[in-house]
C-alpha cells in the first residue's frame, strides 16, 4: 500500500490539513511538538479500522473541543491492484463514507458499502501485521515488532529463499504432532506418565513373576525333598529292620559268654585261693631261709670286725712310738736353728752400724760444701750491690763519648786551622805546650777559641776564632760536662774503670749460679736443717750401738768385712732352718698317721660292738622261730600247697581256654556295634521323620496358596503389560523421532527463510557498522545478537541507542523485502531519540536507501535528525495559522501542498 | 487309591461283567482346571476357565445321555498341583454334577507327589462321592470281571515307564481298560525319554487279551493310537495347533469289540490363519474371514500376516484390527510368523498435500524408511503417524 495524500478537516485542534505523498522516497514531515503530526496516523488508523458512526473513544477523542462539527479524514492509496480515494466524516448523527476506486475499474460506493469493500481491499492486499509491525510510534518503547506475524513478509521469505511455505495446515500439524509427543513424554523430553506407569508396571509384574517363580521353585523343591525323604525313610525302615534282626543275634550270642563266664568264674576264685596259700607257704620257708642266711652272714662279719680290729691296735702301737721319736729329733733341729738366726741377727745389725758410720762421714762433707757454698754467693752479692754500672749504662756512657767526639769534629771543621811548616828545626810553645819541629815537618792546629803560638823569643802569636767556632766550642763543653757527670752517677773514673767494673759484675753472677747449682747438688732433696737433724741423728746411734754391743764376738773391722760376716751368718741360719722345718714335718706326719689309727681302731670297736649285737639278735631270733616251727615243718607246708595250686590251675586253664576259644572282645563288639548301628540308623529315622513332618506341614501351607495358577495369571498379564509397553514404547519412539524431524526440519526452513530478512539487515547495518557487523534472528525474526568488531553481544545488552537503530534498521530491511508486492508503508514516528550527531547521519543515509524501495513517513519535531536523508520530501506542519485561518474563515481549506524535497 | 476303599459301594457296580458283556463309559483327559492363556485380559480369562468347568458339566450330561456307566479321566485334570483353592472348589463342584463314578488319574501336570492337589486338604474335605483319585498303581477292581489298571504319575519327571510297570504279571482275566498319561513311543521324539509308553508292550498285552482298552491322556486332541489305544484329547481346546481338541470319547467294549467315538465337548476356539496382504482387496479378505467366524467372543485367533502395505493400507489394517479386537476373545499378530512391511508410497501422502518442512519431514522420513537403514522400522512407524496425524486435518 502506498499513502498518495491525507487531508483532515475538524480533527482534534486541525481545522483542515492535507499532506499529499510522494510514492516511494522518505518524507519528513516536521513540525513542533502538538501541531498534530501523530494526529496524521490516528486519522490513517481511524479511516481504515472503524465505520464513519462509531462511538469509539478513539472517535471521541478526535472531536474538536468547544465546537459542533465532526472530524473529517480523506484518504486516497494505491493498495494492491486498487486506486482509491475513501472519506469518512465521523459523526454520529449524520455520518458519511464515500469511496471512489479509480483502478482497477471506477466504482463509487457510499456508506456501510464502502466500508466493507475497503476492509475486504484491505484484507486481500494489506499486510495488517506488517503494517503494525513496521510502524514506530511516539514515545513507544524500543522494540523490535512481530515480523514473524506478518504473512506477507513470511511469504516474500519463503520466495526469496526459494522454499515452498508452510501453509497453516503444516503449522496445526507441527502442533498436532507435539501434542502427539505429550502424550508420551513431558514438555522436556522425560517419558511420561503413561510410559513411566506403563514401565514401572511391567516392572511391578515381573517382580511378582520372580516372587512366585521363587515361591514356587521352593515349593517345588520342598516336594521334592519330601519325595526323597519319602524313599529314604523307606529304604532306612528296611536298614532299621536288618538292624534289629543283627542286634538280636549279636545279644544272644553276649548272653551265652556271659553264661560262660559265669561259669569259670569260682574256679577262678578258688585258684586264686590256692594261689594265695601256696604264696604264703612260699613266703614263711623263704623268710626262714633268709633269717637263717642273715645270722650266717652277721657272724662272718662279725669275725672279719674282730679281726680287722687286732691289726688295728698294732697298727696304733707302733705309730705312737714312731711319733715320739719324730718329735724328739724336731725339738733339737729347732733349738739349733734359733742360735743360728740369734747370730745372723747380730751380723746384720754390725752391717747397719758400718753403714750408718759411712753415711754419716758423707752427709758432714757434703754439709761444709753446703756452708762454702752459701758463703760465696753472699759475697758475690754484695759485689754486686756495690756495682752501679750496667751494660745499659755503659751504652750511654759510650754513646755520650761518641756525642762529645762529634763535638769536637765539628769545631775542628768549623774553626780557623794553623799550619806550621818547619823550614829549620824549630822550637816553640803553643798554648803553653813545648813543641819542636824538624825541618819540612808540619803540624796543624784548629783554633777553636785562640790559639798563642810562641816561638819564644822571636814571636807570640796570638790567634782567635770567630763567633760560630765559640758556639761550637760551647758544644763541645757541654757534651764534655754530661759525660763527666755520667762517670760520677755510674761511680767510675773513666770509660776503662766502667768496662772493668761490668766484668767484675758478670764474674759475681756467674759465681752465685755455680755456688747455688753446687748447693742444690749436696743438699739432694735435703733441706740443710734436715741435713743437720740426720748427721745428729746418725751421730747418736752410732754412738749408743757400740756402747751396748757385747764384746763377743768381735765386729768386724770394715764395712766390707761385716758385710761378708752377715752373709756367712745369713746362710747358716737358712740351713738351720730348712733342717729344722723338714723334721717338723715329719713329725707332724707321724703324728697325723697316729691320731688316724687312734680312730680308725675307735670305729672298728664301735662297728664290732654294733654287729655282735645284731648278730646276737638275730641269733635269737632264729632259735625263736625254730622253736615255733621247724625248717623241716616249713618245707612240708610249701610241698603241700604247690601241689594243690597244681591241681586246680589245671582245671581253671581249661575252662578259660574254652572262653578264650569264642572270642569274648569280639563278641562284645559285635553286640555294641549292632547296638550302636540299631540306634544310629533309629536315630536318623526320627530325625528324617521330623524333617517330613516339618516339609510336609510346610507343603500344607503352602501348597493350597494356588501359586501355580497365581504365577500363570501374572505371568499372561506380564506377557500383555510387555507387549503393550513394547507397542507404548514403538508408539512413542515413532512419535518423538516424527517430532524431532519435523523440528529439524522447521528450523532448517527458518534459517533459510530468514536469510533474505538476515541478509537486508546487515546490508543497511553496515552503512552504519561498517564490515564487522552482523546479526543473528530468532524464531520470532526479531535481531537475537550483534557482533560488531568480533564482539557478539545480545540485543538486550546493546545501549539503547545501538537497540533503537538496529529495531529500526530490521523494520527497514523487512519493510524493503515486501516493498516488490507494494509493501506497506513505514511510519516512524519521533524515532532516533538516543542516536548521537554522528551516527544520524549514517542513519540518513540508510533512511535514503530503504526510500528507494519503500514509502517511509517520518514524523518529527526534531528536523535536524533528519537533515542527512538524501531526497526526502519534507513537509512543515505550521499549527497556530490553521487553527487562526480556520477561525477567520471558518472554512476548512487545504493548508499545505506537496511537500518540497529538503 | 482315594475314595474307593471309602465309598466303593457307591462306586461300585452291582452287577458283575460277564464274558460277552458291552460296557459304555467316557474317556476323557486334560482338562487342565485352572489353566490361564496369557493372550486373553482378565475378564475373558475369566470366561475361558468357566468354559473348562461348563465343559466337565457337558460330559456329566452326554454320560447321562448315552448311558454311560464311569468316566475316566487320564490325567491333568488339574492344571497344576498349585492351582487355588477356588479352582479346585469350582472343579470338584462340577465333577459332583457327573452322575456316573468318575475316575481320575494324576498326570505330569498334577502328579501324585506330597504336593499334590489331591492330597491337599480341600480337595480332601470337598471331593464328591462319584469321584475316584486313582492313586494307586495296578488293579482296581470296579466289579468283578471288570477291572482298571491305574499308572498315575507319582512324581513330575518319572524315571521309568509307569504304564509298563503298572501292567507287570498282568494275566489275562476279565475285561480290563488301562488309564495311563504320557506320550507313546510312536509319538516321541526323545528316545533318551524313560516315561515313554512303549506302544509295542500295549499292543502285545492287548493282543493277549490282558487289556481291552488303552484310555491315554496327556494330547490335546483325539487321537487313535493303534487298535483299542486311544487319546481322547482335552474337552476344551487348549493352543493354537489342536486339530482335534475338545472333545471326548465313547468308548463301547467288550472282549471282541471295541469303538470310540469322538463327541464334541469344546466351545472354545484357537485359530491360527495366515495372510498375504498387498492391495485394499486382501484387507478386505481379511476383513471378510474375521467376519463370518462364528462365536467370536471363544475365538482366539493368532494371524500370521505377510506381504507390503502402504501406510494407508497399514492405517485401515489397524484400524480392522481394532474394531474386530473388541469382538474377538483375543486377536494375536503372531509377529514370530508375519512378515508384513509397511512402505510409504507417493501416493499416501498426496492427498494430504503437505508443504514447507512438513514435506521435508516427511521426504527425511523417507529416507529413513527405506529397507536395510538403521531404523527404518521407526521411521516406517514414525510415517505412519504422520500420515495419521495430517489426515486429522484434512
Amino acid at each position: 500500500m502506498r499513502i498518495r495524500r491525507l487531508r483532515l478537516g475538524n480533527f482534534k485542534d486541525i481545522l483542515l490539513r492535507e499532506v499529499q505523498f510522494p510514492p516511494s522516497g522518505v518524507i519528513v514531515i516536521q513540525g513542533p511538538n502538538e501541531i498534530g503530526k501523530t494526529a496524521l496516523q490516528e486519522a490513517l488508523d481511524l479511516v481504515l479500522e472503524l465505520p464513519a458512526d462509531s462511538r469509539h473513544r478513539r472517535v471521541a477523542a478526535q472531536r474538536p473541543a468547544g465546537r459542533d462539527v465532526a472530524p473529517e479524514v480523506e484518504l486516497e492509496v494505491d493498495c494492491g491492484p486498487y486506486s482509491f480515494t475513501y472519506f469518512k466524516r465521523f459523526d454520529t448523527r449524520r455520518p458519511e463514507t464515500w469511496l471512489r476506486i479509480q483502478r482497477p475499474h471506477p466504482e463509487q460506493l457510499t456508506g456501510r458499502e464502502a466500508h466493507e469493500r475497503v476492509r475486504s481491499i484491505l484484507e486481500e492486499n494489506l499486510d495488517l501485521e506488517l503494517w503494525k509491525a513496521l510502524r514506530v510510534q511516539q514515545g513507544a518503547a524500543i522494540g523490535q515488532g512481530g515480523l514473524a506475524d506478518s504473512r506477507s513478509l513470511l511469504a516474500a521469505l519463503d520466495a526469496a529463499a526459494g522454499t515452498v511455505p508452510a501453509g497453516e495446515g503444516e503449522l496445526s500439524l507441527f502442533e498436532r504432532i507435539e501434542k502427539e509427543a505429550l502424550r508420551y513424554f513431558t514438555p522436556s523430553g522425560q517419558p511420561g506418565q503413561d510410559l513411566v506407569k506403563s514401565r514401572a508396571e511391567v516392572e511391578q509384574l515381573a517382580s511378582q513373576v520372580r516372587e512366585l517363580t521363587d515361591k514356587l521353585d521352593k515349593l517345588e523343591t520342598t516336594v521334592e525333598r519330601l519325595q526323597w525323604l519319602d524313599r529314604h525313610l523307606r529304604g532306612l525302615d528296611e536298614e532299621l529292620a536288618d538292624a534289629k534282626r543283627n542286634r538280636e543275634q549279636r545279644e544272644l550270642e553276649l548272653r551265652q559268654l556271659e553264661k560262660l563266664e559265669a561259669d569259670l568264674a569260682p574256679l577262678r576264685a578258688n585258684a586264686e585261693a590256692v594261689k594265695a596259700k601256696v604264696d604264703k607257704a612260699r613266703e614263711r620257708a623263704a623268710a626262714r631261709v633268709r633269717l637263717i642266711g642273715n645270722v650266717e652272714s652277721i657272724q662272718k662279719a662279725v669275725q672279719e670286725l674282730e679281726q680287722k680290729h687286732r691289726k688295728l691296735t698294732a697298727d696304733l702301737e707302733n705309730a705312737a712310738a714312731a711319733h715320739e721319736s719324730r718329735a724328739q729329733e724336731a725339738s733339737s733341729a729347732a733349738k739349733r736353728r734359733e742360735q743360728a738366726e740369734e747370730l745372723y741377727e747380730l751380723r746384720r745389725r754390725d752391717y747397719e752400724f758400718r753403714q750408718d758410720e759411712l753415711w754419716l762421714a758423707q752427709l758432714s762433707e757434703r754439709h761444709g760444701r753446703v756452708l762454702e757454698s752459701r758463703e760465696q754467693v753472699i759475697r758475690a752479692r754484695e759485689l754486686i750491690e756495690r756495682t752501679k754500672i750496667t751494660r745499659a749504662g755503659l751504652k750511654r756512657i759510650d754513646d755520650q763519648r761518641l756525642a762529645l767526639e762529634r763535638a769536637r769534629a765539628a769545631l775542628d771543621t768549623g774553626s780557623p786551622s794553623l799550619r806550621l811548616e818547619a823550614e829549620a828545626e824549630l822550637r816553640f810553645q803553643i798554648d803553653g805546650q813545648t813543641a819542636s819541629l824538624t825541618p819540612g815537618q808540619v803540624v796543624e792546629r784548629t783554633v777553636a777559641d785562640r790559639v798563642e803560638l810562641r816561638i819564644p823569643d822571636l814571636l807570640k802569636l796570638a790567634v782567635r776564632s770567630g763567633a760560630s767556632v765559640a758556639s761550637l766550642t760551647q758544644q763541645v763543653r757541654t757534651a764534655e760536662t754530661q759525660l763527666a757527670r755520667l762517670f760520677k752517677s755510674y761511680g767510675v773514673a773513666d770509660r776503662d774503670e766502667a768496662d772493668r767494673r761490668i766484668r767484675e759484675r758478670e764474674e759475681a753472677e756467674r759465681t752465685i749460679h755455680e755456688a747455688e747449682r753446687r748447693q742444690k747438688q749436696d743438699l739432694r732433696d735435703l733441706t740443710i736443717e734436715e741435713m743437720d737433724e740426720k748427721i745428729a741423728v746418725l751421730r747418736e746411734r752410732t754412738a749408743t750401738y757400740m756402747a751396748m754391743r757385747a764384746a763377743q764376738p768381735e765386729i768386724g773391722a770394715s764395712i766390707e768385712q761385716c758385710e761378708e760376716l752377715r752373709r756367712s751368718a745369713e746362710s747358716e741360719a737358712t740351713v738351720a732352718r730348712t733342717e729344722h722345718e723338714r723334721l717338723a714335718e715329719r713329725a707332724k706326719a707321724a703324728g697325723e698317721r697316729f691320731q688316724e689309727l687312734r680312730l680308725k681302731v675307735q670305729e672298728a670297736s664301735a662297728q664290732l660292738n654294733l654287729q655282735a649285737e645284731n648278730r646276737d639278735k638275730l641269733v635269737r631270733e632264729l632259735a625263736e622261730a625254730r622253736s615255733l616251727t621247724t625248717d623241716e615243718v616249713l618245707e612240708q607246708e610249701l610241698a603241700t600247697a604247690a601241689e594243690a595250686e597244681q591241681q586246680n590251675q589245671e582245671l581253671y586253664v581249661a575252662g578259660q581256654r574254652k572262653l578264650d576259644e569264642l572270642e569274648p572282645e569280639r563278641i562284645r563288639s559285635r553286640a555294641e556295634i549292632a547296638r550302636g548301628t540299631f540306634d544310629n540308623l533309629a536315630g536318623q529315622r526320627e530325625d528324617l521323620s521330623g524333617q517330613r513332618l516339618r516339609l510336609a506341614a510346610e507343603l500344607e501351607v503352602r501348597g493350597q496358596e494356588g501359586l501355580g495358577e497365581a504365577l500363570a495369571e501374572a505371568t499372561a498379564k506380564l506377557d500383555r503389560r510387555k507387549r503393550e509397553l513394547a507397542l507404548l514404547d514403538r508408539r512413542a519412539a515413532a512419535a518423538a523421532r516424527l517430532l524431532a524431524v519435523m523440528r529439524e526440519c522447521r528450523e532448517e526452513a527458518r534459517r533459510r527463510r530468514e536469510g533474505p530478512l538476515r541478509d537486508g539487515i546487515i546490508e543497511l547495518g553496515r552503512i552504519l557498522h561498517g564490515r564487522s557487523f552482523s546479526i543473528e534472528l530468532d524464531e520470532r525474526l526479531a535481531v537475537s545478537r550483534r557482533t560488531l568488531n568480533g564482539t557478539t553481544l545480545a540485543f538486550e545488552q546493546l545501549s539503547t541507542g545501538a537497540q533503537e537503530q538496529l529495531s529500526l534498521i530490521a523494520r527497514l530491511a523487512a519493510g524493503m523485502l515486501v516493498a516488490g508486492d507494494g509493501g506497506v508503508p513505514i511510519i516512524l514516528d519521533d524515532t532516533l531519540g538516543h542516536t548521537d550527531e554522528d551516527r544520524l547521519e549514517y542513519m540518513g543515509a540508510i533512511l535514503t536507501r530503504a526510500g528507494r524501495e519503500c514509502q517511509v513517513i517520518v514524523l518529527t519535531s526534531y528536523p535536524k535528525r533528519y537533515a542527512h536523508v538524501g531526497g526526502a520530501t519534507v513537509v512543515t506542519l505550521v499549527g497556530a495559522d490553521v487553527e487562526r485561518r480556520a477561525t477567520a474563515n471558518g472554512t476548512a481549506r487545504p493548508e499545505e501542498g506537496v511537500g518540497v524535497p529538503a | 487309591m482315594l475314595g474307593l476303599r471309602d465309598k466303593g459301594a457307591e462306586t461300585s457296580y452291582a452287577h458283575p461283567v460277564g464274558r460277552g458283556t458291552r460296557i459304555r463309559f467316557l474317556h476323557s483327559s486334560d482338562w487342565q482346571l485352572g489353566m490361564r492363556p496369557h493372550l486373553l485380559d482378565e475378564g475373558r480369562a475369566e470366561l475361558f476357565s468357566q468354559a473348562r468347568l461348563d465343559a466337565v458339566r457337558r460330559l456329566g450330561q452326554l454320560a447321562a445321555e448315552r448311558s454311560c456307566e464311569f468316566l475316566v479321566v487320564a490325567g491333568d485334570v488339574f492344571e497344576s498341583n498349585q492351582v487355588d483353592r477356588r479352582t479346585v472348589v469350582r472343579g470338584l463342584e462340577a465333577m459332583a454334577s457327573i452322575p456316573v463314578p468318575t475316575y481320575l488319574l494324576p498326570g505330569n501336570h498334577d502328579p501324585l507327589d506330597p504336593g499334590s492337589v489331591y492330597l491337599s486338604e480341600v480337595f480332601l474335605s470337598r471331593c464328591p462321592s462319584n469321584v475316584t483319585v486313582l492313586t494307586q498303581r495296578g488293579l482296581i477292581e470296579l466289579q468283578p470281571g471288570l477291572e482298571l489298571v491305574a499308572a498315575p504319575w507319582p512324581s513330575k519327571r518319572p524315571a521309568t515307564d509307569l504304564v509298563a510297570e503298572a501292567c507287570r504279571e498282568l494275566v489275562p482275566a476279565g475285561l480290563r481298560i488301562l488309564v495311563g498319561h504320557g506320550v507313546v513311543s510312536s509319538f516321541e521324539a526323545n528316545r533318551d525319554n524313560p516315561a515313554t509308553i512303549q506302544l509295542d508292550a500295549m499292543e502285545k498285552l492287548i493282543a493277549s487279551g490282558c487289556l481291552h482298552y488303552v484310555a491315554l491322556g496327556d494330547r490335546h486332541s483325539v487321537t487313535k493310537v493303534a487298535e483299542r489305544i486311544w487319546y481322547s484329547g482335552g474337552p476344551e481346546a487348549t493352543d493354537f495347533g489342536e486339530l482335534a481338541s475338545g472333545q471326548a470319547l465313547l468308548v463301547e467294549l467288550d472282549e471282541e469289540f471295541c469303538s470310540a467315538e469322538p463327541v464334541p465337548i469344546g466351545t472354545w476356539r484357537f485359530l491360527r490363519k495366515d495372510f498375504d496382504l498387498g492391495a485394499a482387496e486382501d484387507i478386505e479378505g481379511l476383513r471378510a474371514w474375521l467376519t463370518e467366524q462364528p462365536d467370536k467372543a471363544r475365538t482366539i485367533v493368532r494371524l500370521a500376516l505377510r506381504g507390503t502395505l502402504t501406510l494407508r493400507l497399514k492405517a485401515e489394517l489397524d484400524e480392522l484390527l481394532e474394531e474386530e479386537q473388541e469382538l474377538f476373545a483375543a486377536i494375536d499378530w503372531w509377529e514370530r510368523e508375519s512378515e508384513l512391511a509397511v512402505m510409504s508410497d507417493d501416493g499416501d501422502f498426496g492427498a494430504l498435500e503437505l508443504s514447507g518442512f512438513a514435506e521435508a519431514a516427511r521426504e527425511r522420513l523417507m529416507a529413513e524408511a527405506q529397507p536395510g537403514q538403521p531404523d527404518a522400522e521407526r521411521a516406517r512407524e514414525s510415517l505412519a503417524l504422520l500420515y495419521r496425524l495430517a489426515g486429522v486435518a484434512r
